[in-house]
C-alpha cells in the first residue's frame, strides 16, 4: 500500500508529533506509516482522512 | 479512575524516573537481604511498584497505539514458539540422558516437557476463549 502521508502532512504543514498528538497514536506510527512499514487500521485510516479532510483513497492507494 | 494528573510529565522523563525507582527498589531489596528482612523488601516492591504506577499513568504522551500492541503481539507469539520449543528440546534431551544413565536428568526432563505442553495447551485455550468473544 502507498500513500501520500508525508506529502499531505507537508502542505498542511504539521510534523508528526503534532499528527500523532492529534490522532492519539505515538510518532513512530506516523513514521512507519510514511515510509510504507506498517498499514493503518480502518479507524485510523478514517482518523487521517478526516483530519486531512480528504477520502481514504485519496491518501492510500492499493497496489497489488 | 482515579485522575493523577497532578504529576503529568512527558514519557522521556517517565523513563528516567522509572530507572530511578528500579535502581532504589533493587537498593532496598539488598538492604532488606543484609538485615533479613522480608517487611522490609516486600514495602520497598510495594512502594515502589505503585509509584511508578502512578507515574505510568501521569504520562501525557501517547504511548500505546495500535501498532505498538501489533508489535507485542508478534513479539508474544515469537516468545511462545522460541521458549515452547526451547523447553520441548531441552526437556526431551534430559529424558534421553537421563535414560542414558547421565545424572538424575529424567524427572526434570518430564517436568520442562509437561510445561512445554501446558505452555501450548494454555495458548490453545486462550486463542479459543478470545475468537469467540471477538466473534469467532
Amino acid at each position: 500500500m502507498e500513500n501520500k502521508l508525508r506529502v499531505l502532512r507537508a502542505m498542511k504543514d504539521i510534523t508528526q508529533e503534532n499528527l500523532a498528538h492529534e490522532l492519539s497514536v505515538t510518532r513512530q506510527t506516523i513514521h512507519a506509516i510514511e515510509v510504507g512499514k506498517y498499514d493503518p487500521s480502518l479507524e485510523l485510516a478514517f482518523k487521517l482522512a478526516r483530519f486531512f479532510e480528504l477520502r481514504i483513497e485519496e491518501i492510500f492507494q492499493y497496489k497489488e | 479512575m482515579v485522575n493523577y494528573t497532578w504529576v503529568c510529565m512527558e514519557f522521556g522523563t517517565y523513563k528516567r524516573a522509572r530507572s530511578a525507582i528500579t535502581v532504589i527498589i533493587g537498593a532496598v531489596v539488598a538492604y532488606a537481604v543484609l538485615q533479613n528482612s522480608i517487611l522490609i523488601a516486600l514495602a520497598g516492591v510495594t512502594i515502589g511498584l505503585m509509584t511508578m504506577l502512578i507515574l505510568r499513568r501521569s504520562v501525557t504522551n501517547v504511548t500505546h497505539d495500535e501498532r505498538s500492541a501489533m508489535i507485542q503481539n508478534k513479539a508474544a507469539s515469537a516468545t511462545l514458539a522460541i521458549t515452547t520449543i526451547g523447553l520441548a528440546v531441552v526437556g526431551l534431551s534430559m529424558v534421553f540422558l537421563g535414560r542414558q544413565g547421565i545424572d538424575d536428568f529424567e524427572g526434570t526432563g518430564y517436568i520442562l516437557a509437561i510445561t512445554a505442553n501446558f505452555v501450548l495447551g494454555l495458548n490453545v485455550l486462550m486463542s479459543y476463549y478470545y475468537s469467540k468473544r471477538l466473534g469467532g
